[in-house]
């Protein structure tokens, strides 16, 4: 895509489930010539989450919505780098390269003889980020990990829950995310200083080290202040009311954090008491907070009688910040981000439409595209290998025979992990 | 080592996403924090340092602020905007977070300043974005997280929808601003033209958060908060349990790849007689968590919820090191702390804070590199500490103009 900010910088993604992959799509998103590279002893785990239906269907590995959400604009090759063809197909790759990008434990790619020395051998100016979990030394370097890993061992899960319950991990493991964005500046650094000093280089960035920074503040309060960050639900440390309240539809909420005594006589108005501002209880932000649990109780009672949306539009038509706390199915239907572009269906050939979402920026000349679904496996096989690398196919057919490349697994995985 | 970045200035008046503007000096800009005179409201977010309260000592300032220098400036006068002006023209990259429409409203919008510096990439970070229907409401760490699909899925069925224990939102907001305003910057590299970036942290968290919107897309389940639980499939499986002091989080999960481990974990439950024979005999490699009734996730949940709740984190995770099962401890952040990998990695950094006499410990930097190393140059400004060396040193203001801009409360 000429006219994109990376058109021009081809980039070997050997990243696999979440953080990686989401990286490796926001550089794609903005004009990369991302090639996913999996093989048919091993593909990346979400390719076996989530079939249409609930239905594997003859290629599962072909029709899993999570990896679309993930792998978009990508195309996709198989390798077998455990053979000698195989490693020798992935370097020549490299050579034409601008970034590699894998996020296994340190001995996987020290085992493939692929790690950072042998590519800037071949090279010299490749750009690889590595992305294991706990990093590439210390003692628990070879120890796999998720994002639930991430979360709960960056201390962010102990924080999080119902005031005096038990801790909760968030419906979304955001351990993922944060180290995938982190990863894409990284690498954008990076090719900035590449083109600066000719200069390559490796990165490493340990899933959870990134996670712990993000939460500086909380780490910090024990650190200088000895102090444990207790679990306060939805209430915050010093506003009220900062709450989550019901509505009138099942399961039905809307978030509303009126700090201010502004927002607060405000909010009085809007739920058509305006005689409450005066009360002693909750005159003032500290007689607030320390009267929750009743001021609570009564702006329950008033949304409780109107649906989450109402709320949020009464609310904030007031000055008051307050939102409808939106359900997937809402988000998909929700009119400001529809006004916004925000989602773009993607059709898959074989799994049907899958709406997508973003970028999550928006730039005014670059805004970026969604130009091609997730790949099935080894889709460009033949336009990378053959196209590209200028593989025969007389030994294109021989690399399928031998297994080294293909678009089936060889043991079909069905499973997650 | 040579930073990449050190040619850059980012002028950054973001109040609600200053990690932005931290990473770039963390990279090497020259970030110049500029703040309305008494301080950035930010700096009354706690915690604070020793529990006193003063702009001065706030650790989420600390926090996120490191490497900037800091300057103050009134920008609804017009001095204030004049020389706004002034120092747009010397910057690379600008950052601010004020609700949609005010930049324009004060006329410093992007048509002014990127009018006046066509190569300028101005970041704005609002809760809603630019346009649209939302663009003009309100919204706060909470408010953005409820819209942006992340409560509703948090917590427990039975309760209400749980925001995360820590502000985060506008967290994601700055650092998707700092990837979007590279990316312009490698198009500016290449055409020396900027551009304007549109950053909403509803979308982000949204973007971020996407793939439980699958479960509505591909399967029409409307996925709700699960608390101990989480979704697989059509299937959930128990991933958070109390142990003898405190808890973890485990995924049992079979397959060729994880039959092994787990069936270590089952060989230690059996030799303290806690694996009851269908457990012994269960098939790992072909179980399934998504495709099986979830009756069997239920089984192993009891099992293992039983076996755990007389074990220490510390032995837990020791084992499921050694066995390669994905067990981990909840942390607290004093667990955190004495993580030893995290020391192992020499993770923690210290910067001396000359004002209170005294060295501070912060989370280190968020990844390592072999060149352009990511390093945090010192701590976090005073309020306008350096005004003297930006109005007078750099930006050429007379010692009276900054005494007559001070007096009418400008700077």
């Amino acid at each position: 895509m000429s006219g994109l900010p990376l058109h021009g910088v081809r980039v070997i993604d050997l990243t696999m489930v979440w953080a990686g992959p989401l990286a490796a799509s926001m550089l794609a998103d903005m004009g990369a010539e991302v090639i996913k590279v999996e093989s048919r002893r091993r593909q990346d785990a979400v390719r076996y989450l989530i079939y249409p239906k609930g239905e594997p269907g003859e290629d599962p590995w072909n029709r899993s919505g999570y990896f679309q959400r993930f792998n978009r604009n990508k195309y996709g090759i198989t390798l077998d780098l455990t053979t000698r063809r195989g490693v020798e197909i992935f370097k020549q790759l490299v050579l034409t390269s601008d970034v590699v990008m894998e996020n296994f434990t340190p001995r996987v790619m020290e085992n493939f003889g692929l790690d950072y020395p042998v590519l800037r051998s071949i090279r010299p100016d490749i750009v690889m980020i590595s992305m294991p979990a706990f990093g590439r030394s210390g003692p628990y370097r070879d120890y796999l990990g998720f994002g639930n890993s991430v979360e709960a061992m960056s201390g962010l899960s102990s924080m999080m829950g119902y005031e005096d319950g038990p801790p909760i991990l968030g419906g979304v493991t955001f351990g993922d995310p944060v180290a995938g964005v982190h990863a894409a500046f990284a690498i954008l650094a990076a090719l900035h200083y590449r083109e600066r000093t000719g200069k390559g280089q490796h990165i490493e960035i340990a899933q959870r080290e990134c996670f712990t920074r993000f939460i500086g503040e909380a780490i910090m309060d024990y650190t200088m202040n000895g102090r444990v960050g207790r679990r306060m639900g939805n209430r915050h440390q010093y506003r009220a009311p900062h709450g989550c309240y019901p509505c009138k539809g099942e399961d039905e909420w809307v978030v509303i954090d009126a700090g201010s005594d502004e927002e607060w006589d405000k909010l009085c108005e809007v739920m058509g008491k305006p005689a409450l501002a005066q009360d002693k209880r909750f005159f003032d932000s500290l007689s607030r907070w320390k009267n929750q649990d009743e001021l609570n109780k009564i702006i329950s009672e008033w949304t409780r009688q109107h649906d989450h949306y109402e709320v949020m539009r009464l609310l904030q038509g007031a000055g008051v910040p307050a939102g409808a706390v939106l359900t997937n199915k809402e988000l998909l239907e929700d009119e400001h981000l529809k006004k916004r572009h925000f989602f773009h269906d993607i059709n898959h050939p074989g799994a049907g439409v899958f709406p997508q979402v973003g970028p999550p920026v928006k730039l005014s000349c670059t805004p970026g595209s969604i130009r091609m679904h997730g790949p099935r496996l080894g889709e460009h096989n033949q336009l990378i290998l053959s196209g590209l690398l200028g593989v025969s196919g007389d030994e294109l057919d021989a690399l399928v025979k031998e297994g080294i490349i293909g678009t089936e697994p060889l043991v079909a995985q069905q499973h997650f992990a | 080592m040579e930073s990449a970045w050190s040619l850059y200035r980012v002028l950054d008046l973001s109040e609600e996403a200053p990690i932005c503007g931290k990473v770039f000096a963390d990279l090497g800009a020259d970030v110049i924090k500029v703040e309305r005179p008494g301080g950035d409201p930010s700096r009354w977010r706690g915690p604070f340092y020793k529990d006193v309260v003063d702009p001065e000592k706030s650790l989420n300032w600390f926090a996120f602020n490191t490497g900037k220098r800091s300057i103050t400036l009134d920008i609804t006068t017009n001095d204030g905007k004049a020389i706004l002006k002034r120092l747009a023209k010397t910057a690379h990259f600008l950052v601010e977070s004020f609700p949609a429409g005010h930049m324009d409203s004060l006329g410093l919008g992007y048509s002014a300043l990127g009018g006046a510096n066509p190569a300028l990439i101005m970041a704005a970070i609002t809760p809603f974005g630019q346009t649209g229907p939302y663009a003009s409401y309100k919204g706060t760490d909470l408010i953005c997280m409820g819209m942006g699909g992340l409560m509703y899925v948090s917590g427990e069925p039975e309760q209400a929808p749980l925001r995360m224990g820590v502000p985060e939102a506008y967290l994601h907001a700055g650092v998707e601003a700092v990837v979007g305003m590279m990316m312009a910057h490698m198009h500016r590299v290449r055409s020396g033209e900027g551009q304007y970036v549109d950053v909403s942290a509803q979308e982000c968290i949204v973007w971020e958060t996407f793939h439980t919107q699958q479960f509505w897309d591909v399967l029409k389940i409307n996925l709700k908060r699960q608390g101990k639980w989480r979704q697989f499939g059509l299937n959930a499986m128990r991933w958070l349990y109390p142990c003898k002091d405190g808890y973890i989080s485990i995924y049992v999960l079979g397959g060729p790849m994880r039959a092994k481990a787990q069936r270590a974990l089952v060989e230690w439950m059996d030799s303290e007689g806690m694996a009851e024979e269908w457990l012994k005999e269960f098939d790992w490699e072909n179980f399934n968590t998504m495709l099986v009734p979830q009756e069997v996730n239920d089984r192993l949940a009891d099992a293992v919820g039983r076996f755990v709740q007389g074990k220490t984190k510390a032995e837990l995770f020791e084992k499921a090191l050694k066995n390669g099962f994905f067990l981990v401890p909840i942390n607290t952040p004093e667990d955190v702390f004495h993580f030893p990998q995290l020391a192992a990695r020499d993770f923690w950094l210290k910067l001396e804070h000359e004002e209170v006499g005294d060295v501070i410990t912060y989370p280190g930097a968020p990844y390592k590199s072999t060149e352009t190393p990511y390093r945090v140059s010192r701590r976090a400004p005073l309020i306008g500490e350096h005004n003297a060396e930006v109005y007078e040193g750099e930006l050429g203001l007379s010692k009276e103009d900054l005494i007559a801009l001070k007096g009418s409360g400008i700077i």
